[in-house]
């Protein structure tokens, strides 16, 4: 018993070692993706690159637009770095359901590498965008004004790279080891 | 009774965990025109619902109360995802140490980050106001806060912050709203301005927010507002300053 709690012990140290002050898997907050599964934050933690934005379902424009951009980034990856890659899309509103999300993701006809996430509390949403300092403003209900933002974490969960507009998402390629 | 005992010291220890923060103040439901537009085209006045907000910004006395409990936000245990390098830069340990106490206790307590500011909000039951609550709790458009407002960007030097109880009042009995320091406010990051639209509103905005090509200021010559609003604008989240503090908020019960 007493060796199993060592183990556990130095496992968890050496976990805490790893993640670094700037990671934003120190993000303990609950996130619910769109085949309805809810996991901790710190818990997407994964050996992949993480291309990170906000967006919102009932977008009229803005988002489609960014999603196109992320998948134009996607289709420029090579078979490797393909395999090195995920997509991580957040909502910023706290209305959006696991079918609306699940809907969206099949409109874009996305694979599991993509993974529209969402909270129904506000005040988890304004800690990601908080951290990630993505700008969103709420207008009406489930209308907003919102930046572009497109981010990329390394798989440590640091923002090494990113850009400030959607359309040069494409550009993260420099970012993401061949 | 040993229940009973037990439920008679929490509520001593509430109250006088209560009584150790600044009092809160409540503000009266309102309406309040937003300084900016939120990106659909118009500037509509907002209701405001009546909800509380503390008298005088967090002092370092009270932040280093917060501080001896909660040691995770201690300068030297925060994390650098959450505060800057310059994060309580003008307290010289953890704690604030005797000779600080006297000279800096009652000051206000600045070079804290958004989030920081938001822990401690959490630590006493409240949050931090949301900008229109804060906008519209400062009464800002007043012109008399505005010449306050312009006097102070105009002289600020660096001299070490007065004590806030010695601020003068403001329309709601709140003080050092204006002509003190910046302000911490929830949605900080609801500004949607960019380089480019301080030197042209308009067109280059689209592509930028989803709904942003119809940026505009209800009154674009009152410069105190724009500076404030500017301000926010360019802040991130665990930026800190030496002239950026905060006080909390609390829902009306």
């Amino acid at each position: 018993m007493k060796t199993l709690f060592f183990i556990l012990l130095f496992g968890i140290n050496l976990f805490a070692s790893v993640l670094s002050e700037n990671s934003l898997f120190h993000i303990d907050a609950p996130w619910t993706d769109h085949y309805g599964k809810t996991q901790r934050f710190a818990d997407l933690k994964s050996d992949n690159y993480k291309v990170v934005t906000m967006i919102f379902t009932s977008c009229p424009a803005a988002c489609p637009l960014m999603v196109k951009h992320i998948q134009t980034l996607d289709a420029k990856l090579s078979k490797e770095q393909k395999t090195k890659v995920e997509f991580l899309l957040f909502s910023i509103d706290p209305l959006d359901e696991t079918e609306r999300l699940k809907a969206f993701h099949e409109k874009f006809g996305l694979d599991q590498r993509f993974r529209f996430l969402r909270s129904n509390k506000e005040d988890v949403i304004r800690d990601l965008a908080a951290v990630l300092d993505f700008k969103y403003k709420k207008i009406d209900k489930s209308m907003y004004s919102h930046g572009t933002d497109v981010y990329l974490l390394d798989p440590n969960g640091t923002i090494i790279d990113k850009v400030d507009q959607s359309y040069k998402a494409v550009d993260l390629i420099r970012s993401i080891p061949k | 009774m040993k229940e009973l005992c037990f439920l008679f010291t929490i509520l001593i220890l509430a109250w006088g965990k209560d009584t150790q923060a600044a009092s809160f103040l409540l503000i009266p439901d309102g309406e309040h025109t937003p300084f900016l537009s939120d990106g659909s085209g118009e500037i509509r006045p907002v209701r405001v619902r009546s909800f509380k907000l503390q008298e005088t910004p967090v002092t370092n006395k009270e932040f280093n109360d917060f501080l001896s409990v909660h040691d995770r936000w201690r300068k030297s245990r925060a994390l650098s995802l959450f505060v800057d390098e310059n994060y309580l830069i003008h307290w010289k340990g953890d704690l604030l140490s005797e000779e600080e106490e006297q000279r800096l206790g009652k000051s206000p307590v600045v070079n804290v980050s958004w989030f920081a500011a938001k822990a401690y909000c959490q630590s006493v039951g409240g949050r931090l106001a949301r900008i229109d609550e804060w906008e519209y709790a400062s009464d800002a458009d007043n012109p008399l806060n505005v010449k306050t407002i312009l006097h102070w960007y105009g002289s600020i030097a660096g001299d070490e912050l007065a004590a806030v109880d010695g601020l003068a009042q403001g329309k709601y009995g709140l003080r050092g709203m204006h002509g003190h320091i910046w302000e911490w406010v929830d949605d900080y990051n609801s500004v949607l301005i960019t380089q480019d639209s301080r030197n042209a509103p308009g067109d280059k905005l689209e592509g930028l927010f989803c709904g942003g090509g119809s940026l505009k200021s209800k009154d674009a010559t009152n410069y105190a507002s724009f500076m404030r609003h500017a301000f926010r604008s360019g802040l991130s989240s665990k930026y800190t300053n030496q002239l950026l503090g905060f006080r909390c908020a609390k829902d009306k019960k």
